[in-house]
C-alpha cells in the first residue's frame, strides 16, 4: 500500500461528489482525503483525492472513475514532481506558562496566529503532507481542542490537466 | 414549435428511433400518458403488471431487438419498483432509458407523497442518472440518455423528470436518431503482441462472455482459422452455435467437462467481452492456471480487475477479432481442438423417466418443435439445465439473468422478448420458486396480445437453494420446500391463458405442440423428480 494523489476534473454540478465518493466506497477503496472547489471555468471543479492502494487497485481506481459520465479528466499525479499542500487549523489550549516554548517549538513553521487570546490560541499552517505531519507532532505535547484540516490539493509540474 | 414537456418526451422517444415502451401510470407521468395516447400510432406502449416486470420487459427487448430498452413508471414505488430491474440490466450491460415521473419541483425535498430521490437510491446501478431541472433541458438529456446507454460498454441509464416540467411548455427541434460514441482504434501494437502469441500457442482457448455476443460471425471466423476451441460464460451461450464443432460450451460453477479441463489445460486465454466474474472463475488465481491471458474488452476498467492479463485490448469484440484473424497463421490440424470436441461430445444422457418429465428432455422437445424460439429463463435449476443443455443456434435467442441472478425476471422478459420478436416462438423455462415471484406478467402476455409459453419446471421446492443445503448444510432442507398449493393450470386460465399439465416428457412434448399451434399463452406445469440437481 502507497499513497497516492488522484486528481479530477469534473462537471460542477450537484450530485458529482456522491458519485465519486460513492465509486470509492462501493467498491472498496479507502479515501484518506478530498478536496473540492471551483477551478478558473466555473462549469468545471476539481476534486483531488488522496489514497492508500497499492499499484493494480490505484489503476483500476482510475479506470472506474474515468467511466463516470460526469468525470471529464483523471489524472494520477506523479510524486515526485508534485506540488501537494493542505491548511491546518488547530485550537489549542496554552497556560500563559507554556507560551513562549510552544513558539519556540513552531520555529521553522512559518505559521500564523489568527487567534491568541486568554490561554486559547489557533495556529493556521499549510504545507506539504510531511510538513504538516511534522507539525503535529511539534503541537502533540498541547491540548488540542479542535483540529481542522481541509484535506490536499495538488497540482503537478509536469504538464496541466484540461479537459 | 412549442410543446408540453410531455410531448416532447414522446417526440425525443420517436425522434430516437424507439416504437416500443414499457410503461406504468401513475400521478406523476399521467401527463406523459396522455401524450403517449397521442402518439400510439407511433409508439407502442405496453402495460405490465408490475414496474419490476416492465422494467424486466425493457431489458430483454433490448436483448433480442439490439436497440435500447425503454420503461416509464410514475415516481415514488413506481420508481422504486424499478430498482431490481435496472440492477439486472446493469449487471448484464444491457442499454435501458429508465424514465421516472417525479413530484414537482416546488415539492422535491419535503418528503412528499410518492416522492422518493431515485436518481439517489439507482445511483450504484446506472451508467448515469440525471434528474431534469429545467423543460429546456429535456430533449438535450434525453437525447443524451440514449447515447450514454448504448455507447461502449452499454448499461442502464435514469431519466428523472418532476411533473410540473412535463406541464410546462417550451420550443422543440427535433434531431435525428442518436450515434453511438466513436470508439477508439483497438491498440496495433497490442493486437500484434497478442497476435505472436497466438502463433506461438499449443493449446490456446477462446473464452466468450456476453460482450462478445453481437461479434458471432467474427469470432467464429477467427476460432475456425485458428482451430481454436471455444469456451462460453452463460451471457456468451449463443456466441457460437452449441453444435458448432469447436464450441465447448459453458465454462466455471456449473460449465461442461470439457470446458473445464479446456480452462486446466491451455496454455493460451483469449478472453473476449468476459468479466471473470466469480461464478465463471471461483478461484481467480487457479482459473487456467497454465495459460497466458490475452483480455480483450471494451471496458478498460475490466482489465486487472478480477484476473490479470498478460496484454490488455480495448476495444469491440468483433473489431479485435477481425484484426486478430488477418494477422495469425492458420492451423488447419489442432490435435487439441479434436481431443476437446471428443470430450464435449461424449456427455451422457439419462434415460426417460416414466414418473417425472426430464428437464433435458423437457428442453430437447422445445427445441424439436421450435427450432427457432427465443429461450428465456428464470434462475435457478432450470436456468443452469437450460444453459447446460439448450442447442442454441442464433445469438440474441437467449434472455436470462446472469450477473444479478434475479428469481421474478422471466415472465416479464418473455413478455419484453416477444414485443421484440413477435414472429418467433417465445419460450419461458422456469421453475415454481421464480413464477410465484412474477406470475403477475402473465397478464400482460395476455392482454397485450404477446402470446409466450411458459414451461414450468415444477419439483414444489427452491431447487438450487436446496441443492445448496445438501452441499453445504448437511442435507438439513430448511425452507425450500414450501408445499405451495397453487394449481398453475388454474392459475394459466384465470389469466386467460391455456393450461397444461404434464407428468411425463412425452405429456410435455404434446402440451407443446399444442400450445404453439393455438398461438396464445399457454403454461405448461411439468412435474420434475424434486431429487434432480444440476
Amino acid at each position: 500500500m502507497k499513497p497516492f494523489i488522484i486528481a479530477l476534473l469534473v462537471n460542477n454540478h450537484f450530485g458529482v461528489l456522491t458519485r465519486v465518493t460513492g465509486l470509492f466506497s462501493r467498491r472498496g477503496y479507502n479515501i484518506a482525503s478530498l478536496s473540492v472547489g471551483e477551478t478558473a471555468d466555473p462549469a468545471t471543479s476539481r476534486i483531488t483525492i488522496e489514497t492508500r492502494a497499492d499499484e493494480p487497485s490505484v489503476r483500476q481506481i482510475v479506470r472506474q472513475l474515468e467511466k463516470l459520465e460526469d468525470v471529464k479528466t483523471v489524472s494520477l499525479l506523479p510524486g515526485a514532481e508534485t506540488v501537494a499542500r493542505e491548511l491546518l487549523l488547530i485550537k489549542l489550549v496554552v497556560p500563559p506558562a507554556r507560551h513562549s516554548a510552544l513558539f519556540e517549538a513552531l520555529e521553522g513553521f512559518d505559521c500564523r496566529v489568527p487567534y491568541d487570546v486568554e490561554g486559547r490560541l489557533i495556529l493556521e499552517f499549510s504545507g506539504s503532507p510531511a510538513r504538516c505531519r511534522e507539525l503535529l507532532a511539534a503541537v502533540s505535547d498541547y491540548t488540542v481542542l479542535e483540529l481542522c484540516r481541509t484535506g490536499t490539493t495538488a497540482v503537478s509540474t509536469l504538464g496541466e490537466l484540461t479537459l | 414549435m412549442t410543446l408540453t414537456g410531455a410531448q416532447i418526451i414522446t417526440e425525443v422517444l420517436t425522434e430516437q428511433g424507439v416504437d416500443t415502451v414499457f410503461a406504468y401510470p401513475g400521478a406523476s407521468v399521467l401527463g406523459v400518458f396522455d401524450a403517449l395516447g397521442d402518439k400510439a400510432d407511433a409508439l407502442r406502449v405496453i402495460l405490465p403488471a408490475h414496474e419490476q416486470g416492465g422494467c424486466h420487459a425493457a431489458d430483454a427487448y433490448a436483448r433480442v431487438s439490439g436497440k435500447c430498452g425503454v420503461m416509464i413508471a410514475t415516481s415514488g414505488p413506481g420508481a422504486t419498483n424499478l430498482v431490481t430491474g435496472i440492477a439486472n440490466a446493469y449487471m448484464d450491460s444491457v442499454p435501458l432509458v429508465a424514465i421516472t415521473g417525479n413530484v414537482p419541483r416546488s415539492l422535491m425535498g419535503r418528503d412528499s407523497f410518492q416522492e422518493v430521490d431515485i436518481c439517489g437510491v439507482t445511483m450504484p446501478v446506472t451508467k448515469h442518472g440525471f434528474l431534469v431541472q429545467d423543460i429546456d433541458s429535456l430533449a438535450t438529456t434525453l437525447r443524451e440518455a440514449f447515447v450514454i446507454a448504448m455507447s461502449g460498454r452499454p448499461g442502464p441509464v435514469l431519466v428523472d423528470i418532476p411533473k410540473d416540467i412535463t406541464e410546462e411548455r417550451t420550443g422543440y427541434i427535433p434531431v435525428g436518431h442518436y450515434r453511438v460514441r466513436a470508439a477508439a482504434p483497438p491498440d496495433e501494437g497490442a493486437i500484434r503482441a497478442a497476435s505472436e502469441l497466438i502463433a506461438r500457442s499449443k493449446r490456446p482457448l477462446l473464452f466468450c462472455g456476453g460482450g462478445a455476443v453481437n461479434a458471432s460471425a467474427a469470432l467464429r471466423s477467427f476460432a475456425e482459422r485458428c482451430s481454436v476451441p471455444v469456451a462460453v460464460s452463460l451471457m456468451g451461450l449463443t456466441a457460437l452455435p452449441s453444435t458448432h464443432p469447436l464450441m465447448l460450451g459453458m465454462i466455471g460453477m456449473h460449465g461442461t467437462p470439457a470446458s473445464h479441463i479446456a480452462g486446466e489445460r491451455c496454455d493460451l486465454l483469449i478472453s473476449a467481452g468476459s468479466r471473470f466474474s466469480d461464478r465463471v472463475a471461483g478461484n481467480r488465481r487457479r482459473f487456467a492456471p497454465g495459460a497466458k491471458l490475452i483480455h480483450i474488452d471494451i471496458d478498460p476498467s475490466e482489465f486487472d480487475k478480477n484476473v490479470v492479463s498478460d496484454i490488455h485490448i480495448q476495444g469491440d469484440a468483433g473489431a479485435v477479432l477481425t484484426r486478430l484473424t488477418e494477422l495469425v497463421p492458420p492451423n488447419a490440424a489442432s490435435g487439441w481442438a479434436d481431443e476437446l470436441a471428443e470430450l464435449a461430445r461424449s456427455a451422457p444422457e439419462k434415460p426417460d423417466s416414466p414418473q417425472y418429465a426430464s428437464p433435458r428432455g423437457i428442453l430437447r422437445a422445445v427445441s424439436e418443435a421450435a427450432a427457432d424460439a427465443i429461450i428465456v429463463t428464470d434462475v435457478g435449476q432450470h436456468q443452469m439445465w437450460t444453459a447446460q443443455h439448450y442447442p442454441f443456434s442464433m445469438p440474441r435467442s437467449f434472455v436470462t439473468s446472469g450477473g444479478l441472478g434475479a428469481m421474478g425476471f422471466g415472465m416479464g422478459a418473455a413478455v419484453g422478448a416477444k414485443a421484440a420478436a413477435p414472429h418467433r416462438p417465445v419460450v419461458l423455462i422456469t421453475g415454481d420458486g421464480s413464477l410465484h415471484m412474477d406470475m403477475a406478467e402473465m397478464a400482460a402476455a395476455v392482454t397485450e396480445n404477446l402470446p409466450v409459453i411458459v414451461a414450468v419446471m415444477n419439483n414444489n421446492a427452491l431447487g438450487m437453494a436446496r441443492q445448496w443445503q445438501r452441499m453445504y448444510f448437511d442435507a438439513r432442507l430448511r425452507y425450500t420446500s414450501p408445499a405451495r398449493q397453487t394449481d398453475f393450470v388454474k392459475l394459466a386460465e384465470a389469466f386467460g391463458a391455456a393450461g397444461y399439465r404434464a407428468h411425463t416428457t412425452e405429456e410435455f412434448s404434446r402440451a407443446f405442440r399444442a400450445a404453439l399451434d393455438a398461438g396464445r399463452t399457454a403454461l405448461i406445469d411439468c412435474r420434475i423428480d424434486p431429487d434432480e440437481r444440476v
